[in-house]
């Protein structure tokens, strides 16, 4: 006991300096590990505790995740139980809870272990034990095993029957079970499994190590003349065997690649560059050179549109040296049986070694089989490159469902030229189109719409999408406003351009009047003068100014027919032409006053249409509403006999029928100067309803239903149009009338034109004795 | 030049690096007096070996105890720094990032000495952003409630029951290079429950203490409506009432309170009143 203070310290800032130099974190451990029976006797005496509390910081701070990946079974459980020992003294450090942590991780990764060996039971039972948990229905599972049963069936078979599947261990059960799984099936394509051991100075070895050797690789430029290789991680010296074992592996896989079955067999030089995921080891050895190989082949078979999804089946471990002929040669026999109980406590299914190892590592892997029963890792034995790359076990496509299959093989086939090219055309004509949407095969020419441009000199043409598919030139321009419609005209299933222009009446225009028609692809096609000359009075010469009022067009019995309406006031009339599809002149006709509505219909019943205008008849300031025969209507619409205007020379028109609506004595309490028809429907039994607002309220309305005479057989007045009467009334303006009455007293009102003059309701009701019924 | 005997009992015990070791090594094979020592040195080493402890009685292993306490009370122990093994890593060109996270726990230097035999850590908590003093030996009793001291920083710690100390500075502060002392208490006494039965005392009462090397305090126990406290004043130390400064250390269940003295001083000291002996620690300066 002489100088124990002293010794100790001196060993134990050995041991400090010791781990601060060592770069491997799970060296750290074990050396931790290793200094257990040293301070061990140090617990009970409290003026140790810093001793204690650095130590215990140290050992806490290396159990982590990847640190454990290459430890021994055997020693987790020496990790576990210090870490457990330690537990009284972390209640007196305040780092109790950080303590247990690490026991959970350590024993996890412990369970994970034995699990991999197939001592599944146990694996379980020290989760269980690890998390605290202790549940009897479950633990009964576990003793159910069949025999025979290999390593990974045993934890599912054990994932199935325990009954609790929310407790903790089961999670973590579930956990392994899932990664194990994905192990199993998946397969990468940059990262190959490989196995080292950790070699000393003096030549000794101490473990197996697996880590994941990734590549990038890719063919180089033609000038290169040599394969080029780069690494990410620490290796010894450039002329160390390691380098020389990736340089052979490169040479192999290009001879690989070069044989016939592969598209791009011209013999390119390679540029790879490694890693070796999570270590901070120095690297050195040539048993790297089969897995090199490997990795690189499948990452340039990213180039072989039919091969490209092989990957390396991340349940395979290699080991192996290699040479430029691709002959995989054999690894140190000393460090066989390192690698062999490395692999065999992985998840690893496969591990492919030289076929020269095949016996020695058999011996090994027969001992721990002796030991571990179910555990089931199966040696392939190789003897050349081109055989582990046919190996299906090593190199497969990765299992996926039907529907992924089918995609990824779409994928695949899509990456041919034969294919790329008329695609890369196909998203090359895409992309024209989006920019010049006109060069697109189904774009629509169809004119639907026109506007004019902000300096109202030219007709700007749209199809339905709003591209712009052709402007016009309008001449007599900036005109004031256009009238325009489109319409198939000649039956080619594209519609034709009309138009009519309201023109500034400041600027000299002799055709102001005119139509214009264009075929759909802004082609002039005629155009005819609308006005017509000394028919009434003011129409005293052709060149005179008119507005474009209104155009209507119309499929009817006598084919496409156009309507053009211009217009002049003071006296107020408009000059109606119909014109047929080809610009023959159908009829003309002068309406004193303006109209507000067409319609074509076949009021009478013949098969043919007549043209149904409403509109305002100036003379009576009151809405009317006629009927014109399409085909040689002429004359001028009644009345022929006005204040201020003599009509007694203008030529009577042949109108079928003109019925006048007169204003009502709430539109002249407005004082408004028109009556204004809003709708026009038909109405069953061959009549038809005109709905004229009375009112500034737009709801304020009176509805006249006609028969197919055109006599009114009905009148309807809104609420709000009588609740307005009701207010005039109140007011002293109107006289007080029932309801009843006073849709008696509209009714009578309307005038109706006969060869003999105006002919009123109430006359004819006197002729008919008809009754007259209100709602 | 001779080797002191520190040095020449470094060599023995080999604790010395190889290269001083060959030195001290020469010079012993021509030296007849160093010589002589280190066997000396050697051979008390083995008898103190030979000494099966375990089968020494109880009684034995008592006075064993006192006699050493004895012969260390009141000294002060001076401390020698510990040299730390290089760690032989070369120096690296870093594109220093993200600093690493520290160690929980951080040993900034240690000190030691031989006779008697401790070890002095100066320790840096970095979760708890606290630097304190451990001190090591394999009797805690000799390590509780001493003086740790650096003179030239000023510094004064009494460690607790278990030879550990908070330093007195801010955190970080670099302490490592200072001379370390360690100052052991020259009279304790020891006032156990039965002695001054607190919670019977509702009014002042006054004991006189007094050590067989007379050394004599006046200690009085006051039952307060803020709670007890205690008074100490030193009458004597080893009889004469002449002793200077003195620093009075009182402890109780843990926790230590320590003020200096001189003369006739009365220190107060407040008491939790728990069931617990009361330790008075004096240290002449």
């Amino acid at each position: 006991m002489i100088s124990r203070p002293i010794r100790f310290e001196q060993q134990f800032l050995r041991l400090m300096t010791r781990l601060r130099n060592l770069t491997v974190a799970d060296i750290r451990l074990t050396l931790l590990a290793s200094f257990w029976p040293t301070i061990r006797p140090m617990l009970d005496n409290r003026t140790y505790d810093s001793h204690i509390e650095e130590y215990l910081g140290a050992f806490i701070d290396q159990c982590r995740g990847d640190n454990l990946d290459d430890l021994r079974i055997a020693e987790l459980e020496d990790i576990h139980g210090i870490l457990a020992s330690l537990m009284p003294i972390g209640e007196r450090l305040f780092c109790a809870d950080e303590i247990r942590r690490a026991i959970e991780g350590i024993g996890i990764e412990w369970a994970r272990k034995l699990c991999y060996i197939g001592r599944t039971e146990s694996g379980v039972r020290l989760l269980e034990r690890t998390l605290n948990q202790a549940d009897e229905g479950n633990s009964g599972a576990i003793s159910e095993l069949p025999d025979g049963i290999d390593e990974l069936d045993g934890l599912r078979l054990i994932d199935e029957m325990r009954s609790d599947r929310t407790d903790p261990a089961s999670h973590y059960i579930r956990s392994i079970l899932s990664d194990w799984e994905l192990l199993r099936e998946g397969v990468s394509h940059s990262d190959a499994a490989c196995l080292f051991v950790e070699k000393h100075g003096d030549g000794t070895i101490t473990r197996g190590r697996m880590r994941l050797l990734r590549a990038v690789a890719e063919y180089q430029q033609a000038r290169a003349t040599s394969h080029e290789v780069t690494f990410e991680h620490q290796i010894r010296s450039p002329d160390d065997p390691f380098v020389g074992s990736i340089y052979e592996a490169l040479l192999a896989v290009r001879q690989v690649l070069s044989g016939p079955g592969f598209k791009r067999n011209r013999g390119e030089y390679i540029h790879s560059h490694f890693q070796i995921v999570h270590s901070d080891h120095q690297f050195t050895g040539d048993s790297i050179g089969l897995a090199a190989a490997l990795v690189t082949f499948v990452q340039l078979l990213s180039t072989e549109v039919l091969r490209h999804e092989r990957g390396i089946a991340s349940c395979a471990v290699f080991t192996g040296s290699i040479d430029g002929d691709g002959k995989i040669s054999a690894v140190n026999e000393d460090s066989l049986q390192f690698k062999v109980e490395r692999a065999f406590c992985s998840p690893a299914k496969f591990m492919v070694l030289p076929r020269e190892n095949l016996v020695t590592a058999h011996a090994y892997l027969e001992k721990l089989n002796r030991e571990y029963p179910r555990r089931r890792l199966h040696l392939i034995a190789v003897e050349r490159l081109d055989e582990v790359v046919a190996d299906r076990n090593v190199l497969r496509s990765e299992k996926v469902c039907a529907g992924q299959y089918v995609i990824r093989k779409a994928g695949s086939y899509s990456r041919l030229g034969r294919i790329q090219i008329p695609l890369m055309i196909a998203l090359l004509y895409i992309l024209v189109c989006l920019v010049y949407p006109k060069v697109w095969i189904g774009f629509d020419w169809n004119p639907e719409s026109l506007n004019l441009n902000e300096t109202h000199d030219k007709a700007l043409v749209y199809n339905e999408n709003g591209s712009l598919l052709w402007q016009l030139p309008l001449d007599c321009g900036p005109v004031k406003d256009i009238a325009y419609d489109f319409f198939d005209l000649n039956g080619d299933g594209r519609k034709e351009l009309m138009f009519l222009r309201t023109v500034d009446e400041a600027v000299p225009c002799s055709t102001s009047a005119q139509l214009k028609v264009y075929d759909p692809d802004g082609n002039f096609m005629w155009s005819r003068q609308c006005n017509l000359v000394a028919l009434y009075p003011g129409d005293s010469a052709a060149d005179q100014y008119y507005i474009g009022a209104r155009l209507f067009t119309a499929n009817t019995a006598l084919g496409p027919i156009i309507v053009t309406d211009v217009a002049q006031s003071y006296p107020g009339r408009a000059h109606i032409k119909i014109w047929s599809a080809d610009g023959e002149l159908m009829g003309r006709y002068v309406h004193a006053g303006h109209p507000r509505a067409y319609f074509a219909w076949d009021s009478d019943g013949d098969g043919i249409e007549e043209l149904f205008v409403i509109a305002i008849n100036n003379p009576f300031e009151a809405m009317g509403v006629f009927s014109l025969p399409l085909k040689g209507c002429l004359g001028v619409s009644p009345p022929y006999e006005a204040p201020g205007l003599d009509l007694s020379w203008v030529k009577r028109g042949n109108q079928l029928h003109y019925v006048v609506l007169p204003t009502s004595d709430v539109t002249q309490a407005d004082t408004i100067p028109y009556n204004t028809a809003v709708s026009f429907g038909i109405i069953g039994g061959g009549g038809f309803h005109v709905d004229i607002i009375e009112s500034f309220s737009g709801s304020s309305w009176r509805s006249f239903c006609f028969d197919s005479t055109f006599r009114v057989t009905r009148v309807r007045l809104s609420d709000n149009f009588w609740t307005q009467r009701k207010k005039y009334v109140e007011g002293g303006f109107l006289p007080p009338l029932e309801r009843h009455d006073y849709i008696q007293m509209v009714h009578e009102s309307v005038l109706y034109w006969a060869d003999s003059g105006w002919v009123s309701e109430k006359d004819l009701q006197a002729a008919d004795n008809s009754i007259i019924t209100s709602r | 030049m001779h080797p002191t005997h520190h040095e020449l009992r470094m060599f023995c015990t080999g604790v010395l690096k190889a290269e001083v070791a060959r030195r001290m090594d020469d010079h012993i094979r021509d030296c007849g007096f160093c010589a002589e020592f280190c066997e000396e040195y050697r051979n008390l080493v083995q008898a103190i070996d030979r000494v099966d402890i375990s089968a020494c009685n109880d009684a034995a292993v008592l006075i064993a105890d006192d006699l050493y306490r004895e012969a260390i009370r009141g000294r002060l122990v001076s401390l020698l720094p510990f040299r730390r093994e290089e760690s032989g890593q070369p120096a690296l060109l870093a594109a220093d990032g993200v600093s690493e996270v520290p160690p929980r726990l951080e040993n900034i230097a240690t000190f030691f000495s031989e006779d008697p035999e401790m070890i002095l850590r100066l320790m840096r908590d970095t979760r708890r952003r606290v630097d304190y003093v451990q001190l090591v030996s394999d009797d805690p009793a000799a390590v509780s409630h001493v003086l740790v001291e650096a003179p030239e920083a000023r510094l004064s710690i009494l460690t607790d029951e278990f030879g550990r100390g908070n330093l007195d500075r801010p955190y970080d502060a670099d302490l490592s290079t200072q001379h370390w002392q360690i100052k052991m208490p020259d009279v304790e006494f020891t006032l156990s429950p039965f002695d001054y039965h607190p919670d019977r005392i509702e009014y002042a009462e006054d004991v006189i203490l007094e050590t067989s090397r007379k050394d004599k305090v006046a200690i009085r126990f006051e039952g307060r409506t803020a709670g007890q406290h205690i008074s100490v004043r030193v009458l004597e130390l080893h009889g004469t009432a002449d002793f200077g400064p003195i620093r009075v250390a009182v402890s109780q269940q843990g926790k230590s309170l320590i003020s200096s003295a001189s003369g006739s001083d009365s220190l107060y000291f407040d008491l939790d009143g728990a069931d617990e002996s009361i330790q008075i620690r004096l240290f002449r300066d």
